[in-house]
């Protein structure tokens, strides 16, 4: 009985043993959208892989995807073990490859969600969304969700699916987006909230305001240890109550204040959205 | 003194010299510094037209696809970098302002240049930057100062060297020059003091010998004319008329002695000035005159108010001699005419003349008549010492003027005369006159 007990005793401790070991000695990969250049992006997330690194006492190897349909992929297929995402992206992801569990979500000034903003000329005659029939409109990225997919799905929304306007372009960015209905090139486009507020004093005016949505969130794969995302998501969601770890925060983007939790109902409103959008193309 | 005086004349050659070159050494600095300035901003704009071609040809792509922030992001990291930039301005087709960078920096030359980006001759960004240009001032102002110092030792060597030469060459020779040219004029004004002196003495011996001359004359003649009248039934006619020669000869010599003494007082008395009513005179003159002459019927015409500034006593001898000549030549005239007036009131001086149409003269004789003892006539034609133009002529000197005739032969003559420069006055009344 006793060697029963003292054998059961040493596996549990042999397990444990084995198991901080093999956690100690794991190399992870945390892969990033290539939202903005990887050296950008290099720079950017090394703080925090360093932190979450000497946190969970294992190595987090960063890697920028290819592109956003790679990095879906790469988690999809478990080929990585965490990764960044856009919320278009993730809803994306799980269309593709089903649930996975997820860790954080960014809060920007204390809000895990954002907006979006359809602008027009401060003196422009536009004052409502069907009244954009017909008119130039200037969208960001064409896989940007404030930029293009939220947007092109209010114009849906007011009866003007894209092929009813003038002239339409993806400009790159939110601020290309921006400075191009001020310069007068566009009659409107579609920005982040960020950006509106950026150039509002320059001349631009709110025609409508998107849906809030959730803000980009870290997903980890369906292979990783349990006690490991445990151990993860506790010290991702505490970051922020040390204050100089808001500096970790600050090197993702400057407005970023906590990561906070997160669930895949967050994204349910956008997946509406994206669905309605993908019905429209078919 | 002398010494003084050459001394201060070189010293303004040299000093003139020296400001001369200077101006001129300043023209031409400034000059060549204004040259360089205007080089420098050439080149300062050429330097700012490339980097904006530069800045320019790197948007105009981006421009043409929308992608307005790499435009904006590289044209701000220009301004950040370009320590000369001071402004960089960037506007829209529409005159959105895409980039406004204006740093605080102060700047004594800057250079504005402006380019646009066009795309089928449409304008879709217009770029402009300032840039300082104040090391430009700074440099033309620290070679101005080095141009100056080197300018002024330029000025002084060469001065220098100049004026060593100049005073080897001219200087020198000028100086002596100079010299000789006072020693003859003390020289000079040393005669001129000794000639006065002896003009004044010979007046004065003149003078001396007619007064004392006159005494014995005076014998002579009143006892001739005595002995005449006392013995005239002893004598026979021919020792009457020996008399009467005597008394003839000692009146002529009498009369001669009176105007040389008129002539001597007139050269050494000075000139009282006074406003002379020159018609009244001549008025006077004539009541006397016509006594002289009781079977000849003149015509005098006389010029009211003819007003001058002279000497009166002067004035009157002038006037006297003039008129008796005129009445002289001209009594034995069928219908003789005497006139005196002024030719033109407005010029001046003014020109006076006393006229006759009596026996007039050749005009090549003009010059001698004025001087002392000259005659054109016997004593049996005319009677006369030779003495009376030689006055009229010494009181024009004495009043600044001069005298001269217009004659011809058998046609009368005219005395033109002037008093020195003076408005002619036709009436002025006496206490209001005011004489320097």
């Amino acid at each position: 009985m006793i060697k029963k007990v003292l054998s059961k005793l040493t596996l549990t401790i042999l397990c444990s043993f084995y198991l901080s070991i093999s956690h100690a000695n794991e190399t992870l990969t945390l892969s990033i959208h290539p939202y903005k250049s990887a050296t950008i992006l290099h720079k950017a997330f090394e703080p925090l892989t360093q932190y979450l690194s000497s946190v969970t006492k294992t190595t987090i190897q960063l890697q920028i995807a290819k592109d956003y349909q790679s990095h879906i992929d790469l988690i999809g297929k478990d080929k990585v073990d965490i990764a960044y995402m856009g919320p278009a992206s993730y809803v994306q992801l799980v269309k593709e490859y089903g649930k996975k569990r997820l860790l954080t979500r960014l809060a920007i000034n204390g809000k895990p969600t954002f907006k979006g903003v359809i602008v027009v000329p401060l003196k422009s005659k536009i004052t409502t969304l069907q009244m954009l029939k017909n008119t130039r409109f200037a969208f960001g990225n064409a896989a940007s969700t404030m930029s293009h997919l939220v947007p092109r799905y209010m114009l849906l929304k007011a009866k003007i699916p894209i092929s009813k306007l003038k002239k339409y372009a993806f400009l790159g960015n939110h601020e290309n987006v921006a400075l191009a209905v001020l310069s007068g090139n566009y009659d409107a486009g579609a920005v982040k909230e960020e950006i509106y507020f950026k150039y509002q004093s320059q001349g631009l005016r709110a025609l409508a305001e998107t849906p809030s949505l959730s803000e980009h969130l870290f997903v980890v794969n369906n292979n990783l240890h349990s006690n490991l995302v445990k151990k993860l998501k506790n010290e991702m969601l505490n970051l922020h109550s040390i204050k100089e770890n808001i500096l970790i925060l600050q090197s993702i983007k400057k407005t970023a204040s906590a990561l906070v939790s997160v669930k895949d109902s967050d994204y349910e409103n956008l997946r509406n959205i994206l669905e309605t959008l993908d019905t429209e193309n078919k | 003194m002398d010494q003084k005086i050459v001394y201060r004349t070189n010293r303004n050659i040299v000093i003139a010299f020296v400001v001369t070159l200077l101006l001129l050494i300043i023209i031409v600095d400034a000059f060549l510094l204004n040259q360089q300035y205007t080089k420098m901003q050439v080149l300062a704009k050429d330097r700012t037209t490339q980097k904006l071609q530069l800045a320019t040809n790197f948007s105009y792509e981006p421009i043409l696809k929308h992608d307005y922030v790499s435009v904006k992001r590289f044209l701000e990291k220009w301004a950040n970098n370009d320590e000369m930039l001071i402004s960089l301005h960037a506007i829209m087709e529409n005159g959105f302002t895409l980039v406004d960078i204006s740093k605080d920096i102060e700047s004594t030359n800057s250079i504005t240049v402006s380019k646009d980006i066009t795309h089928e001759n449409k304008v879709l960004l217009t770029i402009s930057a300032t840039e300082d240009y104040s090391e430009i001032n700074d440099s033309i102002t620290d070679d101005s100062i080095i141009l100056f110092v080197i300018s002024t030792l330029i000025v002084s060597i060469v001065g220098y060297f100049l004026w060593l030469v100049l005073r080897r060459t001219a200087i020198k020779p000028l100086q002596l020059a100079i010299d000789d040219l006072i020693q003859s004029e003390k020289i000079l004004e040393k005669r001129s003091k000794q000639l006065e002196l002896s003009n004044q003495e010979l007046e004065s011996y003149s003078y001396s010998i007619a007064h004392d001359l006159r005494t014995p004359l005076r014998s002579i003649t009143s006892f001739s004319q005595i002995l005449k009248e006392d013995s005239s039934n002893k004598l026979n006619e021919e020792e009457i008329d020996y008399l009467d020669r005597i008394y003839n000869a000692g009146t002529f010599m009498s009369q001669l002695i009176y105007d040389i003494l008129e002539l001597s007082k007139i050269s050494r008395e000075e000139v009282n000035y006074t406003l002379v009513n020159l018609s009244q005179v001549a008025n006077d003159i004539l009541l006397y005159l016509k006594n002289l002459w009781p079977n000849v019927k003149f015509t005098f015409e006389i010029e009211d108010n003819v007003f001058v500034l002279g000497d009166e006593a002067s004035l009157r001898s002038l006037l006297d001699n003039l008129i008796s000549n005129a009445c002289k030549f001209s009594s034995k005239s069928p219908s003789p005419k005497i006139e005196f007036g002024v030719q033109n009131r407005s010029i001046n001086p003014p020109v006076f003349y006393v006229k006759d149409n009596g026996t007039g003269f050749n005009l090549k004789y003009a010059e001698k008549i004025f001087t002392p003892f000259h005659r054109l006539h016997k004593n049996s034609q005319y009677d006369g010492t030779g003495i009376g133009l030689a006055t009229v002529k010494r009181i024009t000197e004495k009043h600044h003027g001069k005298v001269w005739v217009e004659s011809e032969e058998n046609k009368g003559a005219t005395f033109f005369f002037t008093l020195g420069n003076q408005a002619l006055e036709t009436s002025i009344p006496k206490k209001e006159l005011e004489i320097n």
